[in-house]
């Protein structure tokens, strides 16, 4: 279940629940003025937390690394395609809004969407 | 917190010292699989893992971790995602110790290192031990070689109605180790009327036993995050999570729908005869085994009375014809 290098720009360390060491894939996408970072899970590769377990705590390890603030980006995770025969392992995109009551919202992005955020061109 | 060989040391010395930490965390960081010991199962009060005078399976790990991540299990997260296997002589000395000739080898799967598998039950065959295990490679060297390695019966998901399915099954049989079917109910691609189908196939797999389970949406599985990131978790109660209760929105059917079928599986599949009835033929058939190759120990009459170190009440018979082999076993233990 190894997961395309074409889902992320770069493997992302990060601590996870109990400090875990984890990974996941990341990249950061500028599209029409607005920041958007996408986390990949990983899955075998990943040792420790899974990018949803870990939530607000590896977009504030990401913000803190990349120099960003939270509050002005567009969080994405990313649930790859494996090539699985089993549907559970689809690829999937979610927007993440988070709160501070840990009940974070999500959408689904749909694909039309998603095309439109990775094949963005400034020019 | 994590896997604590060579690390129990350090706890105690602290203690010691007045200086005892909040949290030792190693998780995340096994230790050498090499530095996994025997237990010390002289700590054990067995009277309290005895029912009705026969000593109850010992546990014991031939493995950690596993290179599976299944939908909905936990255990590679919490194990490692590299499968560890204890090296052979180690599992031999540690399994020879055990003054139990019936042992439950509860790593995940056996079925992770072919080689290490097939050197596993050549060199533990000699012990003459009798164990329940999880899957065992579906190949016929190996499933030989676990045969006369004492394997006694597997757990086996039973996922769907296939013919593979019923071969597995089968091919087990073939080789005299028996099957409990593990059934898990609730994934998304189940609907009300696959569940009915699959209850009625396990009537047609010849199964020992079987073990009907919900799917629970545990941290740290692949479960979970889908489901929570699609808001149909609905009790976050930690009690809850014991598989035999919904705690989410299925797809295809309602929570009651689903806690119905399941309710409906135990009482389908063990209509004809009772979960002991079945487990009582499981235990004649190791105990013809065990008389054949003079490992055969008769049960404490001392614990007849006892179940798990409580009084049996002996006003609720089970009532069930015995076979002759049962018969012969139950003269023999007497």
């Amino acid at each position: 279940m190894k997961v395309s290098p074409d889902y992320y720009d770069e493997i992302f360390p990060f601590k996870g629940e109990w400090d875990m060491e984890s990974t996941c894939g990341l990249k950061i996408r500028e599209v029409a003025g607005k920041t958007y970072v996408i986390v990949t899970e990983l899955y075998q590769d990943n040792p420790g937390t899974s990018v949803t377990y870990a939530g607000r705590k590896l977009a504030d390890q990401i913000c803190a690394a990349k120099n960003l603030k939270l509050e002005d980006i567009i969080y994405l995770e990313c649930t790859p395609n494996t090539n699985s025969k089993l549907s559970f392992y689809d690829e999937e995109y979610f927007q993440v809004d988070f709160f501070a009551d840990m009940q974070h919202k999500y959408r689904q992005l749909t694909k039309e969407e998603v095309m439109k955020i990775l094949n963005y061109n400034e020019n | 917190m994590g896997e604590s060989e060579g690390r129990s040391e350090q706890v105690i010395q602290d203690w010691k010292n007045g200086c005892l930490k909040k949290i030792y965390n190693y998780i995340g960081n096994q230790p050498d699989i090499a530095s996994v010991g025997p237990c010390r199962r002289d700590l054990y009060k067995r009277d309290l893992y005895n029912h009705k005078g026969v000593q109850m399976v010992d546990l014991f790990n031939a493995s950690r971790g596993c290179r599976f991540s299944c939908y909905p299990c936990a255990v590679s997260y919490l194990g490692g995602r590299k499968f560890r296997p204890r090296p052979v002589d180690k599992v031999v000395e540690d399994m020879a110790g055990i003054d139990n000739n019936r042992l439950f080898i509860v790593d995940n799967s056996l079925a992770q290192d072919k080689q290490w598998e097939m050197d596993l039950f050549r060199a533990i065959a000699p012990l003459k031990k009798k164990w329940i295990s999880h899957t065992i490679e579906d190949d016929p060297e190996v499933l030989d070689l676990a045969a006369k390695a004492g394997a006694w019966y597997v757990y086996q998901a039973v996922y769907d109605t296939s013919d593979y399915i019923k071969e597995r099954v089968k091919r087990y049989h073939d080789y005299g180790i028996g099957v409990e079917g593990t059934i898990l109910f609730g994934l998304d691609n189940q609907t009300e009327d696959d569940i009915k189908r699959l209850i009625d196939f396990l009537g047609e797999i010849d199964l020992d036993l079987a073990e009907f389970t919900i799917f629970a949406p545990f941290p740290h599985t692949k479960g979970h995050d889908d489901l929570l990131r699609q808001g149909r978790i609905f009790d976050f109660d930690w009690d809850h999570y014991n598989a035999g209760q919904v705690v989410y929105q299925p797809k295809h059917m309602t929570p009651e729908k689903l806690q119905d079928l399941y309710e409906y599986a135990w009482k389908s599949f063990y209509a004809s005869e009772s979960q002991e009835a079945k487990m009582f033929r499981l235990f004649c058939n190791v105990a013809l085994r065990e008389m054949e190759e003079g490992t055969y120990r008769p049960r404490d009459r001392r614990l007849a009375n006892k179940s798990f170190g409580r009084d049996v009440d002996r006003s609720k018979r089970n009532v069930n014809v015995r076979t002759e082999s049962q018969k012969l076993i139950v003269k023999n233990a007497e």
